[in-house]
C-alpha cells in the first residue's frame, strides 16, 4: 500500500513539473498524430486489395488496437523503466536509488513519466471499440471483462519488456536496440492476419513475449472467431508470467551492478 | 584539407560505433525485423486477398515491392528523426549565440554536421541491412536493380535524397530556433515527412486519385523516388524526377536560410 | 560504541581495455580484454558513535569505493562490514533508512520542481510521520537558512544554495550516519564556512556520525578529529589529525619582522632560514628546539618587532605525505 502511495506521489511530482513546460499540449497532439498515421499503410492496402479470406480490415485493426492500447498504458505509467538505462545507469544516478529505503523497481518506474503518451492508448481504445461495434459484439459483462483483462495483461507484458530492457542494461547499454522488436515493432506483427503470421513469429509472440495472447485471443473470444473462449482469459496470467520473468532478469542485473559498480 | 578532416571524423565515429560490440548489428536487427514483417504482409495481400492483381494494376509486382522494402529500410535510416541532438542542446541552453563567434557561416556549418550524421548510420547499420536482404530466401530476397541504367539513376537519386534529408534537417533546426513550443511541432513535421516518403507504404499503392499530388510533394524524393528507380516502376522520367528532388532541396535551403537569418538577427539584437 | 566496523574488505574491478595494434578496433568489437584492478586491499577500520571522520586520499585511491560499500551500493569480494549491526548490502532497505548520503557533484533533488516538493516526496520515500517531519523541516530550515528557497525550483538555485538544500534533504529522516562525498566542491568561501559550521553543530547536537571525503584540507582541519588516509586501496593512516601532522608536518615556521636590515646568519638546530624583505622566516622542529629557546636566541641577535609561529600548510603537508608514500 505504502508503495502505491509513493508511486502516486511520483506521478504527481512529474505531472506538476510537466505542466510547467509549455509544449505539453502539443506533445499530446503529436502522439495522437503518431497513433493515427501508424496503421495508414494497412488501411490503404485493405482498400486496394479487399479482404483476405475471412480477414476484414476491422478484424486486423482490432487485434492491432488492443496491442497498441496496452503498449500506450505501459509507456505512460512505467516509462521510467524504459528511459532508465540511459538516464540512470549511464549517469550513475542509479546509486541514489540504492540509497533509498524503497523497492528499486518502483523508484525506477517513477523516475520519469510521459503522461502525454496516454493519447496512444486513447487512440487505440477508440479504434478497438469501433471495430468491436462493426462486428456487432454483444456488450455483455463477460466480454467487457475479457477486454479489460486483456488490457491489464497487455500492460503487464509491455511493462515486462521495459523491465527486461532495464535489467539487461546493467550488462550492456549500447547494444540494446534489438529490444525495439518487442516494443514498437511488436505490434506491427498484429497487422498481419493471424492465420498468415509465420510460425516462428507466432511462437515468439505467444510463448516468449505474449503479445498475441493479450491481443488476438481475447479478440477471438469476444468476436467468436472459432477459438475456445477460455483462451481469451489467458491474457492476465500470461502477462504476469512474462513480467515476473523480466523481474528475475532485473534482479540478476542489480546484483551484477552491485558487484561490479559499473 | 576539409575532406581529410571529414574522413578522420568519419573514422573516429565508426571506430566508436564498432567498439561497443557491434551495436550497429543490434540496431540492424530492428530494421531487418521490420522489413521481414512488411514483406510478409505484402505477400499475404498479393497472394490471398480478394483482388490479388490490385498491386500489378498499380504498377508494382510483389518482387518489386520486396526490393522496395529493403532499399526503403536503408534510406529510412537517412531521414532526420528529430532536430540534431547536439544542435538541439545548443538551442536549449542558449549557446547558439556562442556559435556566432566562429568565423564560419552557421547554416553551412550545421548543414555539414547534419549531412555527416545522416551518412554514418547508412554505412554500418545500412550495409548490414542490405547484406541481410541479399542473403534471405528467395521469397524475401532483395532483388537486383531493374536495369543498369536504372541503377545509375538510383545512385544519383540517393545522393540527391541525402541532400534533401539534410536540407530538411536544417530547416527543422531553423524552426526549432524560432519557436519555443518544445519539440512537439518538430516531431509532427518529421512524421509528415516519413509518412509521405513512402516508408509506410510505397506511394504507388496509396489511393489512385492522390497519385499525381503524392508524386510532386517534396518527401517522395526522400525514399519513394530512389526506390522506384531501383525497382523500375518509373522508367521514363528519371532525369525529371531528379530535377524535382533538386527543386525541393532549393526550396528547403532557401526557407531554412531565411528563417535562420531572421532568427539570428533577433538573437543578436536581444543579446541571446 | 563502535558504530561502523570494516575488517579485511577487498574489492577488485575488471576494466575493459582496447586491444592494441592492427585492426584493434575491429578485434575490440568481438573480444574484450580485461584488466583486474585491486580497488580495496584488506581495508579495516572502525568508527565510533558521534565521530567526525575525514577520509582522504588521492583520486582513484578507493575512497568512493569504500563509501559505496558502506552505504550498501556495492558488495565487496570478501571481508566483513557491519554498520549499526547490519551488513549493508544484505539488508539494504533497513540499512539505508538510517543513513544519509550527500554527493557534492550529484543532486538528489528533483530538478524541475520546487525544493519543498522534493522534500515532501522524500518524506514519503523515508516514510517519516508528519509531526516529526514538520518539526525536523522547521529545524533544518532555520539552521540552514533555506526558508526562502523552499518554493524555488532546484534548477534555479545557485550551487551554494543547492548544497544547503541537499544536506537538509539528507538529514530529513534523522539518519544516524551521514556520508558526505566532497560536499564543499565548487562552493565559495562564505558558503564553505557556513556549511562547516552547520555540520559541526549537527554533529554535536544530534550526535550524528559523519564521514567526509574531500580534497579540501581546510574542511578536514575545521571539522575532523579523526582522519583516515587511503592510497592504492590500502589504509595508510588511521588516527587523530594531530598525530598525522606530527608524522608528516612536524615543523613550525617562525616569522619575525625585523627593524634593521641584516645579513642571514646561522641559527642552531633550525631547518631553514630565509629573508623576504623585512621578514625573517625560520623553519624548526619543536621536538629538537623548543620555541622559547629559539625566540631567546633570536632576540639576542636582532631586534624583533613582531612575530608569529605558524603550522605548516596542511595542503603542503598532504602533498608531501602523498609523495612520501609514493601515491
Amino acid at each position: 500500500m505504502q508503495s502505491f502511495r509513493l508511486y502516486g506521489k511520483y506521478l504527481k511530482i512529474h505531472f506538476l513539473s510537466g505542466l510547467q513546460y509549455k509544449g505539453w499540449f502539443l506533445m499530446t497532439i503529436q502522439v495522437l498524430f503518431v497513433v493515427i498515421t501508424d496503421p495508414i499503410g494497412i488501411l490503404f492496402l485493405f482498400s486496394r486489395f479487399g479482404q483476405i479470406g475471412v480477414w476484414s480490415v476491422e478484424k486486423v485493426i482490432l487485434i492491432y488496437a488492443l496491442a497498441v492500447t496496452s503498449f500506450g498504458l505501459a509507456e505512460s505509467f512505467v516509462r521510467g523503466l524504459d528511459i532508465f538505462p540511459w538516464q540512470m545507469i549511464r549517469t550513475g544516478n542509479f546509486d541514489r536509488l540504492l540509497l533509498r529505503p524503497c523497492p528499486l523497481l518502483l523508484q525506477a518506474a517513477g523516475s520519469s513519466f510521459h503522461i502525454h503518451r496516454l493519447s496512444r492508448s486513447f487512440g487505440g481504445l477508440v479504434a478497438a471499440i469501433w471495430c468491436l461495434r462493426l462486428q456487432e459484439v454483444e456488450p455483455t459483462l463477460l466480454n467487457a471483462l475479457v477486454i479489460t483483462l486483456a488490457l491489464c495483461g497487455g500492460f503487464l507484458t509491455y511493462t515486462g519488456v521495459f523491465i527486461l530492457t532495464s535489467g539487461l542494461a546493467f550488462f550492456t547499454i549500447r547494444s540494446l536496440d534489438w529490444i525495439y522488436i518487442f516494443t514498437n515493432a511488436s505490434y506491427q506483427v498484429a497487422k498481419c492476419p493471424f492465420d498468415y503470421v509465420p510460425r516462428l513469429l507466432r511462437n515468439v509472440f505467444t510463448f516468449f513475449m505474449p503479445m498475441l495472447v493479450v491481443s488476438y485471443y481475447p479478440a477471438a473470444a469476444v468476436c467468436g472467431w472459432g477459438q475456445p473462449y477460455w483462451k481469451g482469459l489467458l491474457a492476465l496470467p500470461a502477462g504476469l508470467t512474462f513480467a515476473l520473468f523480466a523481474v528475475s532478469i532485473w534482479r540478476i542485473g542489480v546484483r551484477h551492478y552491485q558487484s561490479t559498480g559499473s | 584539407m576539409k575532406i581529410r578532416a571529414y574522413l578522420s571524423l568519419f573514422r573516429i565515429q565508426t571506430i566508436a560505433d564498432l567498439q561497443y560490440r557491434l551495436a550497429a548489428l543490434a540496431g540492424a536487427t530492428t530494421s531487418i525485423f521490420w522489413a521481414l514483417i512488411e514483406i510478409t504482409i505484402f505477400t499475404v495481400f498479393y497472394t490471398y486477398s480478394d483482388r490479388t492483381d490490385a498491386g500489378l494494376q498499380a504498377g508494382l509486382s510483389l518482387r518489386q515491392v520486396v526490393s522496395y522494402v529493403w532499399l526503403g529500410q536503408l534510406l529510412y535510416l537517412m531521414l532526420p528523426i528529430a532536430v540534431d541532438s547536439e544542435i538541439q542542446a545548443k538551442i536549449e541552453s542558449g549557446d547558439v549565440s556562442l556559435e556566432l563567434v566562429r568565423p564560419i557561416n552557421l547554416y553551412t556549418h550545421w548543414f555539414t554536421k547534419i549531412a555527416a550524421r545522416r551518412i554514418t548510420p547508412l554505412c554500418w547499420r545500412g550495409l548490414t541491412v542490405i547484406i541481410a536482404g541479399l542473403c534471405m530466401p528467395q521469397a524475401y530476397r532483395f532483388g537486383p536493380p531493374a536495369s543498369l541504367e536504372g541503377f545509375l539513376w538510383t545512385l544519383m537519386a540517393i545522393f540527391s535524397a541525402l541532400f534533401l534529408a539534410t536540407a530538411f534537417g536544417c530547416l527543422l533546426c531553423a524552426i526549432r530556433l524560432s519557436i519555443d513550443w518544445g519539440n512537439g511541432p518538430i516531431y509532427m513535421l518529421v512524421l509528415i515527412g516519413q509518412v509521405f516518403s513512402g516508408s509506410y507504404l510505397p506511394l504507388q499503392l496509396w489511393p489512385q486519385t492522390w497519385q499525381r499530388w503524392l508524386f510532386l510533394q517534396p518527401f517522395a524524393g526522400y525514399l519513394d523516388i530512389p526506390c522506384r528507380l531501383y525497382v523500375g516502376s518509373m522508367p521514363e522520367q528519371a532525369a525529371a524526377v531528379i530535377l524535382l528532388q533538386w527543386f525541393w532541396i532549393a526550396v528547403f535551403v532557401i526557407l531554412g536560410k531565411l528563417l535562420m537569418a531572421k532568427q539570428l538577427a533577433r538573437i543578436i539584437v536581444q543579446g541571446g | 560504541m563502535e558504530l561502523i566496523t570494516l575488517s579485511n574488505i577487498c574489492k577488485t574491478f575488471k576494466v575493459s581495455q582496447r586491444p592494441q595494434g592492427r585492426f584493434a578496433a575491429l578485434r575490440g568489437a568481438f573480444l574484450r580484454q580485461t584488466k583486474t584492478i585491486q580497488a580495496l586491499d584488506n581495508v579495516s577500520f572502525s568508527i565510533n558513535q558521534g565521530e567526525l571522520v575525514g577520509y582522504i586520499g588521492p583520486n582513484g585511491a578507493g575512497k568512493s569505493t569504500t563509501v559505496k560499500i558502506m552505504s550498501g551500493i556495492l558488495t565487496p569480494d570478501s571481508g566483513i562490514c557491519r554498520i549499526l549491526n547490519r551488513v549493508p548490502w544484505q539488508e539494504r532497505v533497513k540499512h539505508v533508512a538510517n543513513i544519509g548520503v550527500v554527493f557534492g557533484q550529484r543532486s538528489q533533488l528533483w530538478w524541475d520542481v520546487p525544493v519543498k516538493d522534493s522534500f515532501d516526496l522524500l518524506k514519503d520515500i523515508y516514510n517519516i510521520p508528519l509531526p516529526e517531519y514538520s518539526k525536523r523541516l522547521q529545524e533544518l530550515t532555520e539552521t540552514m537558512q533555506i526558508g526562502s528557497l523552499l518554493s524555488t525550483p532546484v534548477r534555479q538555485l545557485s550551487l551554494g544554495q543547492r548544497m544547503r538544500c541537499e544536506i537538509a534533504a539528507s538529514l530529513l529522516h534523522n539518519p544516524q550516519i551521514l556520508f558526505l562525498d566532497e560536499p564543499t566542491i565548487g562552493l565559495d568561501a562564505v558558503s564553505k564556512l557556513a556549511l562547516r559550521e552547520f555540520l559541526k553543530t549537527e554533529n554535536k547536537k544530534k550526535g550524528i556520525t559523519m564521514i567526509l571525503t574531500t580534497h579540501d584540507m581546510a574542511d578536514i582541519e575545521a571539522l575532523c578529529s579523526k582522519v583516515l588516509v587511503i592510497g592504492h586501496g590500502k589504509i595508510l593512516f588511521d588516527g587523530e589529525l594531530s598525530e598525522l601532522k606530527q608524522l608528516y608536518a612536524p615543523f613550525r615556521c617562525l616569522k619575525a619582522r625585523v627593524s634593521q636590515h641584516i645579513e642571514p646568519f646561522p641559527v642552531p638546530e633550525a631547518e631553514q632560514v630565509s629573508f623576504h624583505g623585512d621578514t625573517l622566516s625560520v623553519v624548526f622542529d619543536p621536538g629538537k628546539v623548543p620555541a622559547h629557546a629559539l625566540i631567546e636566541y633570536l632576540s639576542h641577535h636582532i631586534e624583533l618587532n613582531d612575530l608569529v609561529i605558524e603550522e605548516q600548510n596542511i595542503e603542503a603537508m598532504v602533498a608531501h605525505m602523498y609523495k612520501e608514500l609514493s601515491l
